[in-house]
C-alpha cells in the first residue's frame, strides 16, 4: 500500500514537472501604449515620442543592466572587458544574428549607430559623447568593438542600456535620422516585426521575430506569444476598459484600483507597483533650522511613512530611512544596524528639546524667539503629493512643529526655488535610475552642491555635501569591481544616514496593471525579475517569459 | 459690394490677430516641452535633456520676435512645422489624422441636431397649447443645462460598462479590416454614444429658438391674412411661418459649424474619441506648441470662415441687409 503510494507520488511528481516544463506558444497580447489617443506611426528611435516597442522590441542594445535582479544581459554583446587602465571597454559580439532582412549584423553596425551620435548631439544615444566623454569608437576585431574614454568612468556601462543599435545599411542613407519619418518597416535584430497594414489612429499590432536569435525553453526562438496588439486609450477611459478585462498588460495610473480594477475578476486582474522614484522630505541644509543634524534627525523620526502612503492612497510605496529601493537594500544592512530611524515622535521630540528647543505658548518648540513655524512647498495641483503634505503637516504637528502647507506651480518657480535653495522645506524628487550610484551621485554629490542662491545644477539635492560620500561616489565610477563597488555605495549610504540630510518618504509607483486569464508570467511582488516598463529595454525579460496559460 | 469689402477686411484683420495671438500665447504658458517630457518619462536620463533640446529645435538664439516672423513666413507657405508630442511627424499629418473623426462625429450630429431640434420646434410652436407639446420643451430645457460631458459620463456608465450594449469608447474596432462594411459598422456603432450625447445635449437650444421665432411670427398679420384666406394649414406652417421663422437659426447654425472643427472637447476626452478636440488637449499637456498652434488656427480660421459665409447667408435670404439697412 505505502509502496504504491509512493510510486503514485512519484508518477505526480514527474507529471507535475513535465506539464510546467512544456510552455505554450502563441496568442496575442492586449496592450495599452502609454501614448494616450491618436497614435502616430512613429518607429524613429531618436525620437523621444517614439511608439514604446521601437526601442527593445524591434532595436536592441548590446547589453541591458536590469536594475530589479542587478544583472547584466547580454544581447547584441556576448561579453564586454575593461582595459588595464578602464578607459578602454570593449564588447564581444554575438555570432549569426541578422536583421530582420536577413542582413547578418556586423560591427559595422555598431560603429555606425554610436558615431552617428559624434557629430549631432540629438543622436547622441546614452549621452556617451556629449556627456561620458567618448573619444573614439573603433574595431578591435571583426567581431569587437572598443569604445575609448577620456576619464575613467566604469558607471558608463550603464548607459549602454540606452544605446541601440541600428542597420548601417538601411541608416546611411538616411539624410536626417532625428526627423526621419519613412521607418515604415523597422529593420532590426529585436524579438519582434512590426505587422504590415496593422497601423490605424488607435491600434497597431506587431508579431514575433520567428528567426530570433534568443531560444526559449523549448529550443525554438523567443518570444513565446505570436504577438502584441496595441489599443490606444485616454485616462478618462482607462479604468473602464481594465475593469472590462480588455487589456492583458497596462501601465496606466487607476484610482483606488482594487474596486475598480481589481474586484471586476479577482482571479485575474492583478497589479504591482514597483518603486519607481524617490520623493523625500526635502530639508535645505544650509538654512536654519535645518543645518543643524539634531533637527533633521528629529524630522525623520517624526516621519511615518507608512501612514502618508496609506492616506495618499497613489499607490506610492513607503522607501526605507536610506533612500534605497528594495532590491539594494542589502547595501544598507549596516549602515541601518547603526543609524536606522523608527517612526518614534516622543524621541523627536526629545531631540528638538536637546538642540535647546523650548515650547511656546502655542504648542510649537522656539529657540532664541525663533518658533519651528514654516512652510512646506508642494506643486500646485500634484494632488497626490498635496495630500501627502497634508499628513506631513500633521505629523510634524504631533512633535511641536508647525508645517504650513504651500502650494506653488511646478516648475516656475517650484523648480527654480530647488535649484536656488530658496526654501527650508518641501518635497524633493531622487531619480533612482538603474542603481544606487546612478541616484546619489544626482542627489548628494558635491558636485550638485552650490551656495544659497547659486545655481545648483539639478533639483534634486537638498543643499548638502559631504567629502566622504563624495570621494566614495568618485572612487565607485574608477573601478570596475562589483564588490569593490558595493563596499563603495554602503559607505556613502551610511555617511547619508549619519548626517540624515533629508528624509527619505516614499517612492512614486511604476503602474503595472495585468490580466492572468489569458496569459502567465508576469513578473510581480514575489517574482520581481524586470522592471514592468513598456519603454526601452525594460520590457524584454517580461516578452521572454510570458506565453499562454 | 461695400459691404462685402467691409466683411472681407474684417475678416483679414481677425485672422491677423488670431495668428499673432496664436504664437505668444503658448509662449506664455511656463515650462518646455523637452523638460516636460524628461519629467513625466521615467527610464530617460535627466542629461538627455539638452539632446532632446536641441531635437526639438529649442536650442534658438533667435530672438522671439525673429522666431515670429519666421512662424507667420512658415505660416504662408502652408508649413506648420513639426509636431513636438509626436515628434518628428509634421504637424499637418498629425491633423489630417484627427479631422475626419471629427468633422463626421461632431458634424454630423451638429446637423443632426439642427434639423430635428428645428424640426421640433416648428412642431412644438404649432401645437402649443397641447400639454405634450410643453412638456417636450421643458425635457429639453432641463437636458440642455447638463453638462455634456456628464451626459456622456452617465451614458458610457449604463450602456457601455453596466449593460454591455455599446462600447465605452474608441471610434473602431481595431480587428476588422479597413476600409470594409464592417469597419463602416464599426464605426457607427462607435459613433453613437457620443453622436447621442451631443445630439441629445445641443437640441434643446435649436428646440427652443425655433419655437420662440415662430411664434412670434405666428402672431404676424399676413399668418391671420393667410388663416382668412383659407389656405391649407400646412402651407401655412412650413411656407409661410417656418420658413420666415428659421433665418436667425441658419446664423446660428453656420457659427456652430465653425465651432465643429474644434472638436467637442469634453465629449472627445470622454469617449477616448480621436478627433481634434482630444488631440488639442494632449497637445496642451504635452506643451507640444506647434500642434496647438496648428489646431488654433484652424478652429480661429473656420469660425471666421463660418461667419463670414453666415453674412453671406443674410446677404442673400434678407433683402434688408443687401441695401445697408434703409
Amino acid at each position: 500500500m505505502k509502496k504504491a503510494l509512493v510510486v503514485l507520488l512519484l508518477f505526480l511528481v514527474v507529471f507535475a514537472t513535465v506539464t510546467t516544463a512544456a510552455v505554450k506558444r502563441g496568442g496575442y497580447i492586449n496592450m495599452t501604449p502609454m501614448k494616450q489617443g491618436v497614435l502616430v506611426k512613429n518607429f524613429n528611435p531618436f525620437s523621444p515620442n517614439a511608439l514604446e516597442f521601437t526601442l527593445g522590441a524591434f532595436y536592441e542594445t548590446l547589453v541591458y543592466y536590469n536594475p530589479m535582479t542587478t544583472e547584466t544581459m547580454f544581447f547584441l554583446a556576448t561579453d564586454y572587458e575593461w582595459s588595464e587602465d578602464l578607459k578602454e571597454l570593449t564588447f564581444t559580439l554575438r555570432d549569426g544574428v541578422e536583421w530582420n532582412d536577413g542582413t547578418p549584423f556586423t560591427v559595422a553596425d555598431v560603429l555606425f549607430s554610436v558615431n552617428l551620435g559624434k557629430e549631432n548631439q540629438a543622436l547622441d544615444q546614452g549621452v556617451l559623447w556629449s556627456v561620458q566623454g567618448l573619444q573614439k569608437v573603433y574595431a578591435a576585431d571583426y567581431n569587437k568593438v572598443t569604445f575609448q574614454f577620456e576619464e575613467v568612468n566604469t558607471t558608463v556601462l550603464d548607459y549602454f542600456s540606452n544605446v541601440y543599435i541600428l542597420p548601417a545599411h538601411i541608416w546611411k542613407d538616411v539624410p536626417d535620422p532625428l526627423t526621419w519619418t519613412g521607418n515604415e518597416n523597422p529593420v532590426g535584430t529585436g524579438p519582434f516585426l512590426y505587422e504590415e497594414g496593422s497601423f490605424t489612429e488607435l491600434s497597431y499590432r506587431v508579431k514575433r521575430n520567428p528567426n530570433y536569435w534568443k531560444l526559449g525553453e523549448d529550443g525554438k526562438p523567443l518570444p513565446y506569444i505570436d504577438g502584441v496588439q496595441f489599443i490606444s486609450t485616454t485616462n478618462e477611459q482607462a479604468p473602464l476598459k481594465f475593469a472590462r478585462g480588455e487589456y492583458d498588460w497596462g501601465g496606466y495610473f487607476i484610482a483606488n484600483i482594487e474596486d475598480t480594477y481589481v474586484k471586476a475578476d479577482p482571479e485575474n486582474h492583478k497589479y504591482w507597483l514597483p518603486e519607481g522614484n524617490l520623493v523625500f522630505l526635502n530639508l535645505n541644509n544650509l538654512r536654519w533650522p535645518f543645518d543643524e543634524y539634531k533637527v533633521r534627525l528629529a524630522m525623520a523620526y517624526a516621519m511615518d511613512p507608512e501612514e502618508i502612503t496609506r492616506i495618499m492612497a497613489s499607490g506610492a510605496v513607503p522607501a526605507s530611512i536610506s533612500g534605497l529601493q528594495s532590491s539594494y537594500l542589502f547595501l544598507a544592512k549596516d549602515a541601518l544596524d547603526k543609524y536606522g530611524v523608527e517612526y518614534d515622535p516622543d524621541y523627536a521630540r526629545e531631540l528638538l528639546e536637546e538642540a535647546g528647543y523650548r515650547l511656546n505658548s502655542k504648542g510649537i518648540y522656539e529657540r532664541d524667539g525663533k518658533a519651528l513655524s514654516l512652510k512646506l512647498y508642494v506643486p500646485t495641483g500634484w494632488t497626490d503629493w498635496v495630500i501627502g503634505c497634508q499628513v506631513i503637516s500633521d505629523q510634524l504637528n504631533e512633535i511641536g512643529v508647525e508645517a504650513i502647507v504651500t502650494q506653488a506651480a511646478w516648475p516656475t518657480p517650484y523648480k527654480d526655488n530647488l535649484f536656488n535653495g530658496n526654501y527650508e522645506i518641501c518635497l524633493g524628487i531622487a531619480v533612482t535610475g538603474t542603481n544606487p550610484h546612478y541616484q546619489f551621485v544626482r542627489w548628494v554629490h558635491s558636485d550638485n552642491w552650490a551656495p544659497l542662491g547659486e545655481n545648483a545644477g539639478n533639483y534634486y539635492g537638498m543643499r548638502y555635501k559631504n567629502e566622504t560620500i563624495t570621494r566614495a561616489l568618485d572612487a565607485y565610477q574608477r573601478t570596475a569591481d562589483r564588490e569593490e563597488q558595493n563596499r563603495l555605495m554602503a559607505q556613502v549610504v551610511e555617511q547619508f544616514l549619519a548626517d540624515m540630510p533629508s528624509v527619505p518618504l516614499f517612492f512614486n509607483p511604476v503602474w503595472f496593471e495585468y490580466n492572468t486569464k489569458t496569459f502567465v508570467g508576469w513578473p510581480n511582488a514575489d517574482n520581481p525579475y524586470a522592471n514592468p516598463r513598456p519603454s526601452g529595454m525594460d520590457k524584454l525579460p517580461i516578452l521572454f517569459t510570458i506565453h499562454l496559460k | 459690394m461695400k459691404y462685402l469689402f467691409r466683411k472681407l477686411s474684417l475678416l483679414a484683420f481677425a485672422l491677423f490677430v488670431a495668428v499673432t495671438l496664436n504664437f505668444f500665447i503658448p509662449r506664455m504658458m511656463p515650462g518646455d516641452p523637452a523638460t516636460e517630457l524628461v519629467d513625466k518619462m521615467q527610464g530617460i536620463p535627466p542629461e538627455a535633456l539638452e539632446s532632446i533640446k536641441v531635437a526639438f529645435g529649442l536650442k534658438t538664439d533667435d530672438p522671439m520676435i525673429v522666431q515670429y516672423f519666421k512662424y507667420l513666413g512658415n505660416i504662408f507657405k502652408g508649413d506648420l512645422g513639426i509636431s513636438l508630442s509626436r515628434f518628428p511627424t509634421p504637424v499637418s499629418t498629425v491633423l489630417a489624422l484627427a479631422i475626419p473623426w471629427t468633422l463626421g462625429l461632431i458634424g454630423l450630429s451638429t446637423v443632426l441636431s439642427f434639423f430635428i431640434g428645428t424640426v421640433v420646434g416648428i412642431a412644438v410652436a404649432w401645437n402649443r397649447n397641447k400639454r405634450a407639446a410643453s412638456w417636450t420643451v421643458g425635457v429639453f430645457i432641463f437636458i440642455r443645462s447638463f453638462p455634456y460631458f456628464w451626459l456622456g459620463l452617465l451614458l458610457i456608465y449604463l450602456l457601455g460598462f453596466r449593460f454591455e450594449v455599446f462600447p465605452v469608447g474608441g471610434s473602431f474596432s481595431p480587428y476588422v479590416q479597413r476600409p470594409s462594411w464592417d469597419f463602416f459598422v464599426s464605426v457607427l456603432y462607435h459613433g453613437f454614444l457620443p453622436a447621442l450625447t451631443i445630439v441629445v445635449s445641443s437640441m434643446g437650444t435649436w428646440i427652443l429658438t425655433m419655437r420662440n421665432n415662430m411664434i412670434n411670427v405666428l402672431a404676424e398679420d399676413y399668418i391671420t391674412v393667410a388663416l382668412a384666406k383659407g389656405l391649407s394649414l400646412k402651407r401655412i406652417k412650413t411656407l409661410y411661418a417656418a420658413k420666415n421663422a428659421i433665418l436667425p437659426s441658419i446664423t446660428g447654425f453656420a457659427m456652430s459649424l465653425g465651432f465643429v472643427v474644434g472638436g467637442g472637447l469634453l465629449t472627445e476626452m470622454v469617449f477616448g474619441y480621436p478627433g481634434v478636440g482630444l488631440m488639442l488637449f494632449q497637445a496642451v499637456q504635452a506643451k507640444d506648441y506647434p500642434l496647438m498652434q496648428a489646431i488654433f488656427l484652424f478652429i480661429s480660421t473656420a469660425v471666421l470662415a463660418a461667419n463670414f459665409l453666415a453674412d453671406l447667408a443674410v446677404l442673400v435670404l434678407d433683402p434688408r441687409a443687401r441695401d445697408g439697412g434703409r
